[in-house]
């Protein structure tokens, strides 16, 4: 968690400096931003319900670095991918509750 | 309503007792494989598949564990820096006990395993903690399974409800599905055993956790039951958990109950 915290603050720190540097439109890069945090979050809870996927914090930390590299199309659509896991994560934590017991040989 | 009384009956099944759970689970095992007995499935997938035992055999004239047992006979043996041993920590200085692991620790309220008491003693002692998967742990782990050969797998659930929380949790986290493949352990081996996955043929649950540390091929070296479960929830892209963590333990506790009436071999070689 502590790690992650860290990571989000280098994170953002970055890209606000990025975008003071380059051609980066800030108001792309908020929304950037407010979708990884998005992103983000639901990974968490999927972590919390202990369904978290291997690879939804990796493709976050992809969608940073391309961010970073002002590829901002590629950013967008690693977050869409790691909202998706993670969403799908949840569901399957939730439809589990019930499901596992129907695996049981009896 | 009708959803609600499909759960009930559901719930019901899931909350069968232990004893209930491994006779059913058992018997599952014995009627897909006839021709193994539930001592021979503590011989994983060499019980149930004649060309790959013959392999298997072969290998075990000389087998690539051996010398890790020495390694970790030699490690147990060594005094911690207060000139104490691992013997000092373990009844019948810790040989020919693997057999009472994992076991339900009423003061703790907790699931213990061989390897946390392992690594338990060394803190005691004034020493670091070794990691879990792999490494002098697995070495020292597979001497005292060494010591242990032919003990009958005998774990107990204690009548306590902390212990019977901790097989449930157990229990479902075997039958969960996870990750993005939305695999759960039971599905490959209880359900798909003696199938194939691409080359290998998939191991039957009973007798799983009586082999630990297992030298693996793959690996080709000797690793610890938890760093297996890692391994298998990472591969259905599942996040895999804290090797000794709460999960793992209790998934332990419970496939190593479902094999009761059987033997522990450790170590074991494996592909």
């Amino acid at each position: 968690m502590v790690k992650w915290f860290k990571f989000i603050q280098v994170s953002f720190a970055s890209l606000l400096i990025l975008v003071a540097a380059s051609s980066v439109n800030a108001d792309e890069m908020d929304d950037f931003v407010q979708a990884f945090k998005e992103a983000n979050a639901l990974r968490k809870q999927s972590a919390e319900l202990g369904h978290e996927w291997r690879d939804t914090a990796g493709l976050l930390r992809d969608a940073r670095k391309k961010a970073e590299a002002g590829e901002l199309e590629e950013a967008h659509q690693l977050v869409a991918e790691a909202n998706f896991q993670a969403e799908a994560a949840i569901a399957q934590a939730k439809r589990e509750e019930v499901l596992w017991m129907g695996r049981v040989p009896r | 309503m009708v959803t609600g009384i499909v759960l009930t009956g559901m719930s019901a099944l899931a909350m069968a007792s232990p004893e209930d759970d491994r006779i059913a689970f058992q018997k599952f095992f014995l009627d897909k494989f006839p021709n193994t007995t539930i001592v021979e499935f503590a011989d994983g997938v060499y019980s149930i598949d004649a060309p790959s035992r013959e392999q298997w055999l072969e290998l075990e004239d000389f087998p690539p564990y051996e010398l890790d047992v020495d390694y970790g006979q030699e490690l147990f043996e060594t005094p911690f820096a207060n000139g104490k041993t691992y013997a000092d920590c373990f009844e019948n200085g810790g040989i020919g006990i693997r057999q009472n692991y994992p076991f339900f620790d009423l003061e703790r309220g907790m699931v213990m395993t061989m390897e946390l008491a392992i690594n338990e003693c060394r803190t005691a002692n004034g020493e670091e903690p070794l990691p879990y998967r792999k490494g002098d742990i697995a070495a020292i782990s597979a001497y005292m399974a060494f010591t242990s050969r032919g003990e009958p797998v005998n774990v107990i659930i204690p009548d306590d409800p902390r212990a019977l929380a901790a097989y449930e949790m157990g229990k479902q986290f075997y039958y969960t599905k996870r990750g993005q493949l939305n695999l759960a352990c039971a599905d490959c081996h209880i359900h798909a055993s003696g199938g194939r996955l691409r080359a290998e043929i998939l191991s039957p649950a009973v007798g799983h956790a009586t082999g630990f540390p297992t030298y693996r091929l793959k690996w080709d070296e000797l690793g610890t039951l938890h760093r297996r479960f890692r391994g298998c929830n990472q591969q259905v892209r599942a996040k895999g958990f804290k090797p000794q963590g709460e999960e793992y333990r209790n998934l332990e506790y419970f496939l190593t109950y479902m094999s009761n009436g059987s033997v522990f071999n450790g170590p074991a070689v494996r592909k």
